[in-house]
């Protein structure tokens, strides 16, 4: 997009504008993207403020040839498998006495969604991590199946077979439930 | 729908998004570790930052645009014609001497609203040349980079003036010359090609608060194939017979679209040689320009 490359050279120049423009052009889809991967509020967010942290620093030898968009939610991706084998968190289980996180959250610092949201970030939880992140990569974030191969530098049929399990699981947990 | 379509939709509306606290706690951490950052990074050299200028597409297709339409608007004025829809049009104008206008190039798509690209004042004289003031806005930094040019026909020179830079560069052309370079593209290649066009009748309206009759064409031949495929606009004074605007759009919203507009008509003003004639201040030196209005006859 013409935007994004505009913002990309830019933000190399060191305008406090584009970042401003890239952070509220991405924060929600980061957010989503991390709580695709994480399931966790107060994970997510951090992820998200890491990125834009790391990104914010490197203004001036930014180089980026391809989609911004791509960037942030690569960078975003490898933070939070970064985050799960640091803290070795486990997803939530899908209890019906389980609260969510976000749950627990004054109602100011709260992420914003509805009820079907919550319950698919709860059902994506339930997946084994390498078919949760195929399935956000590839519905959430956009990106092909190739490029997410690329990412997680297994064969396309292999990401293939992931999503195709994935989504079978999905709709084993989330069948009656929405 | 498929139970896999229905479940790709469902995970495909997932979304959350940042609470005001956490929003503005997010930015805060983002815009410090920027500001901080900043302080220890060098700023881009102005060398820098106009060699970018012109390795952006919107403003190459801007300038090109804007050059263009400056040479088609001196057919216009000064050319002899003989049209016909536009006969009267044409006749009153082939009575103008000088003439002053505005002209700007905008971009647009669906994420961007009309950014300006470039502003310019050009300044026509029959008699003594003419001067164009061209202010190009840097696309990314906002920026603004000035040149002003001097053609003399009489005495065969282009002379550019680059206020920022406090350079000039000054060059001799020939019609041969200038010819044999822009094949297909000199004033009167444009002339032929606007006359052949099929244009139509927009109907009337106000512009600027004068009621105008306007005229368009898609003919890609028109601007002799230098624009591609874009559509002119002309609307006309129905009192004065002289235009009031001119419009060239070029692409769409989806993909960008450039619009040059001409406005600010101002006919017959009084010029005298000094207005058309460069003066380089003695601290100026040499320098390349940004801008070639012609190639050289060297």
């Amino acid at each position: 997009m013409i935007e994004d490359e505009l913002l990309k050279w830019k933000f190399k120049a060191g305008n406090k504008d584009a970042l401003q423009r890239i952070y509220e052009k991405y924060r929600d889809y980061l957010l989503t993207l991390a709580m695709a991967l994480v399931n966790d509020a107060g994970l997510a967010e951090d992820i998200v403020q890491d990125v834009f942290v790391t990104f914010a620093q490197s203004t001036g030898t930014f180089k980026l040839r391809g989609s911004l968009k791509s960037y942030l939610a690569t960078c975003t991706v490898n933070r939070c498998r970064d985050q799960i084998r640091a803290n070795n968190r486990r997803p939530f289980s899908l209890g019906e006495d389980t609260p969510m996180q976000l749950d627990f959250c004054p109602p100011d610092r709260c992420m914003i969604s509805d009820e079907q949201s919550r319950q698919v970030a709860d059902a994506m939880a339930l997946l084994p991590y390498e078919q949760r992140e195929v399935i956000a990569l590839h519905l959430n974030a956009e990106m092909k199946l190739r490029h997410i191969a690329g990412l997680q530098n297994v064969s396309i049929s292999t990401v293939k077979g992931r999503y195709r399990y994935g989504l079978q699981k999905l709709r084993s947990v989330l069948n009656g439930r929405l | 729908m498929k139970p896999s379509e229905k479940i790709e939709n469902v995970v495909k509306k997932m979304s959350f998004k940042a609470g005001p606290e956490m929003d503005k706690n997010l930015w805060a951490e983002t815009l410090k570790a920027r500001n901080e950052f900043q302080k220890t990074v060098l700023v881009p050299s102005q060398h820098n930052i106009w060699r970018i200028t012109m390795k952006s597409p919107i403003t190459k297709i801007a300038v090109a645009a804007v050059l263009v339409i400056a040479c088609l608007t001196g057919v216009l004025i000064f050319e002899k014609t003989s049209g016909i829809a536009l006969a009267e049009v044409l006749d009153k104008i082939e009575q103008i001497k000088t003439y002053r206008c505005r002209m700007s190039a905008t971009f647009s798509n669906k994420d961007i609203d009309n950014m300006t690209v470039s502003q310019s004042t050009v300044l026509m004289s029959q008699t003594f040349g003419s001067k164009m003031n061209i202010e190009i806005t840097h696309p990314i930094t906002g920026e603004s980079m000035v040149q002003e040019i001097y053609i003399l026909p009489n005495k065969g020179t282009i002379t550019t003036l680059m206020p920022n830079q406090k350079k000039y560069s000054q060059v001799n052309y020939n019609k041969e010359s200038a010819d044999a370079s822009q094949q297909g593209m000199n004033p009167q290649d444009i002339l032929e090609q606007i006359l052949k066009c099929e244009h139509t009748s927009l109907g009337c309206s106000t512009i600027d608060g004068i009621e105008c009759e306007g005229f368009r064409t898609t003919d890609p031949s028109f601007t002799g194939g230098a624009l591609g495929q874009a559509t002119i606009k002309i609307w006309v004074d129905v009192e004065t017979k002289l235009p009031v605007r001119m419009e060239v759009n070029k692409g769409n919203e989806q993909k960008g679209l450039v619009q040059i507009a001409l406005t600010d008509f101002e006919w017959n003003i009084p010029v005298d040689a000094a207005d058309c004639e460069p003066v380089i201040p003695d601290d100026y030196t040499p320098g390349q320009p940004m801008l070639q209005m012609l190639p050289s006859g060297k």
